[in-house]
């Protein structure tokens, strides 16, 4: 166990500091940044409990608003998508999924249908980008903009966070 | 009450996530009073830390740009210099409304719709809320928090910003805002319809607030939008039975106004040194304005 929780430190200093020292200065048409932080969350170790996977992601969702200089809106954001993390392996993977963590979130990838893992990976970047610019303007007024927003920005997170664990899962082979 | 807790422990997922959000809405709630947060700033100057020591690497990349950059601006500060050894005008008191220091942006993002900026001085170096902030080609924002070493910016590319500016030859006021996508030009609004603008006119600060001075480039106007031609879009029949009626004619020429769309001289994506325009009598203009 003492060793999940060595890999679970090392990925949220690797993440946070890739976040905020060079992704958040991507500027993709100037306003769109891909959040590869998601990353952290997608591939987070299912055996460990709920709580603690709800406090370290409030923490690491912290520690990325502090790269960002906002307060509490990122933390939010990934506090939502760990809590509803168990929800979604559910209804994504259904009887494949098990709560207990034997299989590894390799497993999950590596082992499942191609629309299977699209649905899994982009339903949580969604759910993510919506919060985050939700709460980011807090208003009704600007709800079209949201909307448009977060659907560019998923789709250029969708395509660099998928690289990425495809990259992870190659290199652990 | 052995039930409840019994609800509490079979739901405790629920309970935790509860309370993590409410101290993380809390948070966003009281953003703006962060520096008076101790730990806050003490996290925070962390953060700003490694990013100015990682801004370090990023700046070797971009030394021969700035170095083009300082000798163009040195060349305009000669030029302004020599009108200034010229006595211009008699009064002094004018002349010394506001003094400019210098500093240098270390973290900078377009991405959100609340766009801040964070430069490397602070109350140490005298800085103080509700300053303003320019570059050498025009304006960037105005300073909303300072901790001892570090102060934050409020971008002019944030949907809450409102800044007072004119159009330079015709002198018409209005209100600068941000769209929330395209970081190249922001939409200047309340200029009525009536007044001659054409595109390639000049925009500066209007000096209505003390926080800019007059006369500050901001950029020029690329596209005059009238509100008129958008309103026939959605309910153009509305307004042709509302010319008709004489009475109302007067009331819709008031309510027209124009929306210009300015394109930007600085290009926000490359900040690297800005000014900090600090303003002797704004304590006395506020107290004639209540």
């Amino acid at each position: 166990m003492a060793s999940v929780y060595l890999l679970i430190l090392k990925r949220f200093i690797f993440f946070a500091l890739l976040q905020g020292l060079i992704f958040n200065n991507f500027d993709f048409y100037d306003i769109y940044d891909p959040y590869i932080c998601l990353v952290f969350i997608i591939t987070f170790p299912i055996k460990v409990d709920k709580i603690t996977f709800m406090i370290i992601s409030f923490i690491f969702g912290f520690a990325l608003d502090l790269y960002s200089n906002s307060l509490g809106i990122n933390a939010a954001a990934c506090l939502s998508i760990a809590f509803l993390r168990s929800y979604i392996l559910n209804f994504v993977f259904g009887s494949f999924y098990d709560p207990h963590g034997i299989k590894l979130i390799k497993n999950y990838v590596s082992e499942s249908t191609f629309s299977q893992k699209l649905l899994y990976i982009s339903s949580i970047i969604l759910i993510h980008h919506l919060v985050l610019f939700s709460l980011e303007t807090f208003s009704f007024e600007f709800i079209s903009l949201i909307m448009f927003k977060t659907l560019i920005t998923s789709l250029i997170s969708l395509i660099f966070c998928s690289t990425f664990i495809y990259i992870m899962i190659e290199n652990e082979k | 009450m052995q039930q409840i807790i019994d609800f509490i422990i079979r739901k405790k997922d629920v309970v935790v996530y509860l309370i993590l959000l409410i101290l993380s809405l809390a948070l966003v709630f009281n953003s703006n009073y962060f520096h008076k947060s101790k730990v806050l700033i003490f996290s925070n100057s962390i953060a700003n830390y490694s990013t100015e020591n990682f801004n370090y690497l990023n700046e070797y990349f971009e030394l021969k740009k700035i170095n083009s950059n300082l000798l163009e601006e040195n060349l305009i500060l000669k030029n302004q210099l020599e009108k200034v050894n010229k006595p211009t005008s008699l009064d002094s008191l004018t002349n010394i409304n506001f003094s400019y220091k210098n500093a240098k942006v270390i973290s900078n993002n377009l991405s959100s719709f609340k766009n801040r900026l964070v430069i490397n001085k602070g109350i140490k170096d005298g800085l103080k809320n509700e300053m303003g902030v320019i570059s050498s080609d025009g304006i960037v924002g105005i300073i909303n928090s300072t901790s001892k070493n570090y102060s934050s910016i409020m971008s002019i590319l944030n949907i809450e910003m409102k800044i007072n500016a004119k159009v330079k030859r015709t002198e018409h006021f209005g209100t600068l805002e941000w769209d929330g996508f395209d970081t190249r030009h922001l939409t200047l609004n309340d200029i009525s319809e009536t007044a001659k603008i054409k595109v390639g006119d000049s925009i500066i600060t209007g000096g209505m607030s003390l926080i800019f001075p007059e006369g500050i480039n901001i950029g020029t106007v690329s596209k005059i939008i009238s509100q008129n031609e958008t309103h026939s879009n959605t309910k153009g029949r509305a307004i042709k039975i509302s010319v008709r009626d004489d009475s109302i004619i007067d009331y819709d020429i008031r309510e027209n106004y124009l929306n210009i769309e300015v394109k930007l001289h600085n290009d926000m994506s490359n900040l690297n040194n800005v000014y900090i325009i600090e303003s002797f009598n704004k304590k006395e203009f506020q107290k004639l304005k209540k």
